[in-house]
């Protein structure tokens, strides 16, 4: 009887296996069906709306021929660095610092101290180097503001901005979604505003049928950022903010894996999140350009697509002067960021504003 | 106490001292006692300990001047982030997912139950109910994205996708109708197997068949342990979180349609929960006023669950 019970055991084991093996061969047949635009959509193809969304430039593959900085900084060697370090700061730039920080560490800065970097947000970021003066270094997706530059020199501390690469916005639509594969910053607001629920409503050339919305939380300063870039340049401060709440059918997630999941499942979804998500799921989502202009390198650069961000880290002189150590990570990060930002799914910054931020770094260390 | 000579070794020897075993000092007895006191202390300070944080943290919430309890609990639109909350829309998408995993669950555990207990034979109950508990072992997350990845599917293929959206509270349901269904197929067969012998062969003798015995005796005498074991699944199902924080949806959202995303209080926790939220402020506070609120739901439900077993509950014997 026991043979029998572990065999019977065995036989349900294996059964269960082989359902499971079944079960990725049957999804994807049963998933084009499933998504397949029903017939009464298709006569709203705005045949002339989707003309303007690829303008050729977009089109070709990027050329990273990017022009060099010309400014040199005093080589680093991380091994004879000692002293502890501590950054804080914006959750967008927190990628970024990490892997120039796992270079500074390949480079022998190892036990001599310790290197630290917080994700707060780039405005907790700010109230740490400028209110508390606990940290050597603010990271930030925004330039600093009048208020914390003035209480930064309540302690005696004049931030000095590094511009370190730069962030675009991706909005992203469902594969099958072949009307808004243009949109203007001002359908864009509509779109994720509560004032519509229907895409027709948005535009009468699209489907009548209702907005699935995917928004990244409003802890994270992608929110703030897509809220101040597109819905309070249209409908004013804080009502913009307030519209995007209260639109229905709008899921808000921290977790930009749900955003995917529900626009790749659901043909009138629409979403937005950092380019870099995007260009990991290239295959599950499309993209759609923002006032004709898709990004890439040249388009986030050239400052036309208009959903792109810069990114900094802020420091002060005194700070450099004092520690030796934050001076040397300052420059190694502007030394070699460039060869991490890719990798993060950023852009680089041009090579000017690169110069730019080492020539702050050479007056600052005068 | 008499006096007494008991005989040691071979000699008979007087014994005159009263021996009060109570009184004995054994310090191993004593050490043993104080562990397993400290044992059952531990989870009820622990206990304690979470209902003072929770009623602390949702003070502090209630206390701020903008929220009013009326407020909380009457309307339909919670949106922290700009100072409206309506604690409804949470509630109702709780309510609604635990209905339906509870129209799965009881109906297929008390039927599981009821065969386990009056139909099979010793040797496939030893052989089904050990898979039947293989259910209860698997972690919720995986039930969470099985109802993702598979219950919302087939939802959609069945009801069409216009209908159905891809974070939906019936795909959330039903999984965590699934994965109640042991604790209530396991709880309701004890209760149903601790029903004496007597009664069912009474119930044979005055000719009744099989079903009628387990459907007319058997469940009727057993009801006190099959109601509490609903009730101990409904509070299971009102405090899952993976299952609705990956599958029903990430927005609250006041709706009755199944088929819609909406956020449960649980989800809403887990996901704020998440994000790096400053502390003290609103949003932060109000996720112990959630936690507080689900608390007191589900010890009311094991209040009922006790005083229904309680009083339902047919002494035999």
């Amino acid at each position: 009887m026991r043979r029998f019970k572990s065999t019977f055991v065995f036989v349900i084991v294996l059964f269960s296996l082989v359902l499971a093996a079944c079960q990725p061969a049957a999804t994807p047949t049963a998933a084009p069906q499933a998504t397949q635009p029903p017939a009464d959509t298709q006569p709203t193809q705005p045949p002339v709306d989707t003309q303007p969304t690829q303008p050729p430039a977009a089109t070709e593959p990027t050329p990273i021929t990017v022009e060099q900085p010309k400014i040199q900084l005093p080589e680093v060697d991380p091994g004879t660095i000692s002293g502890d370090i501590y950054a804080a700061g914006s959750s967008t730039v927190f990628p970024l610092a990490e892997k120039v920080a796992e270079l500074f560490k390949a480079d022998g800065f190892e036990g001599q101290g310790n290197l630290k970097i917080d994700s707060i947000g780039s405005g907790a970021g700010f109230e740490r180097f400028c209110v508390t003066g606990e940290t050597d270094i603010a990271n930030a997706s925004r330039p600093i503001r009048d208020t914390e530059i003035e209480a930064c020199a309540a302690v005696n501390r004049t931030p000095i901005e590094f511009r370190v690469g730069t962030d675009a916005l991706a909005v992203v639509i469902n594969p099958q979604n072949d009307w808004a594969t243009n949109l203007t910053i001002e359908e864009l607001a509509k779109v994720f505003s509560s004032k519509v629920t229907r895409w027709n409503e948005v535009n009468p050339a699209w489907p009548n049928e209702l907005i699935k919305r995917y928004s990244p939380g409003t802890d994270s300063g992608t929110f703030d950022y897509f809220v101040e870039a597109v819905m309070d340049e249209i409908y004013g401060e804080d009502a913009g903010k307030e519209s995007i709440l209260k639109a229905a059918n709008t899921q808000f997630s921290e977790d930009d894996n749900v955003l995917i999941q529900g626009v790749s499942g659901d043909q009138f979804a629409i979403g937005y999140f950092g380019f870099a998500y995007y260009e990991e799921n290239k295959s599950r989502v499309g993209i759609a350009s923002v006032e004709g202009v898709t990004p890439d390198f040249n388009t986030v650069e050239g400052g036309e697509y208009p959903l792109a961000r810069p990114l900094f880290i802020y420091s002060d002189a005194g700070v450099m002067q004092a520690k030796p150590q934050v001076a040397a990570f300052v420059n190694f990060f502007l030394m070699n960021v460039n060869e991490v930002i890719e990798e993060v799914g950023y852009f680089p910054a041009s090579a000017a504003a690169l110069d730019g931020a080492r020539q702050a770094w050479l007056d600052a260390m005068e | 106490m008499m006096e007494e000579t008991i005989t040691k070794k071979g000699r008979t020897v007087p014994f005159n001292r009263t021996v009060d075993l109570r009184r004995q000092f054994r310090p191993l007895e004593s050490l043993i006692q104080a562990i397993l006191f400290f044992c059952g202390a531990v989870s009820i300070f622990t206990t304690f300990g979470i209902i003072y944080e929770l009623g602390k943290e949702a003070w502090l919430f209630f206390g701020n001047p903008d929220i009013s309890l009326v407020e909380f609990f009457t309307t339909t639109s919670w949106i922290p982030a700009i100072g409206e909350f309506g604690v409804l829309p949470l509630v109702s998408s709780t309510l609604i997912t635990s209905a339906i995993a509870m129209l799965v669950a009881l109906p297929l555990g008390l039927g599981s139950a009821i065969y386990l207990s009056e139909y099979a034979s010793a040797r496939v109950r030893s052989i089904l109910k050990p898979i039947l508990e293989i259910l209860a072992g698997i972690p919720t997350v995986v039930y969470g994205y099985f109802a993702l990845t598979f219950t919302t599917p087939v939802l959609r293929a069945i009801f069409g996708d216009d209908t159905v959206s891809i974070y939906n509270m019936a795909a959330a349901g039903l999984t965590m109708g699934i994965m109640i269904l042991p604790l209530v197929s396991s709880m309701s067969e004890d209760a149903l197997s601790a029903v004496p012998r007597a009664l069912r062969e009474a119930s044979y003798g005055l000719g009744a068949t099989r079903f009628e015995t387990a459907v007319q005796i058997v469940v009727p005498a057993a009801l006190s342990g099959i109601i509490a074991a609903f009730i101990v699944g409904v509070s299971r199902a009102v405090g899952e979180t993976m299952i609705v924080a990956i599958a029903a949806g990430a927005g609250p959202n006041f709706t009755f349609n199944p088929f819609e995303a909406a956020e449960t209080m649980t989800g809403y926790i887990a996901r704020i929960s998440g994000g790096d939220l400053g502390y003290d402020t609103p949003d932060y506070n109000s996720i112990f006023a959630i936690g507080l609120l689900l608390f007191a739901i589900t010890l009311t439900l094991n209040i009922i669950s006790r005083q229904v077993s309680r009083r339902f509950r047919e002494v035999y014997e």
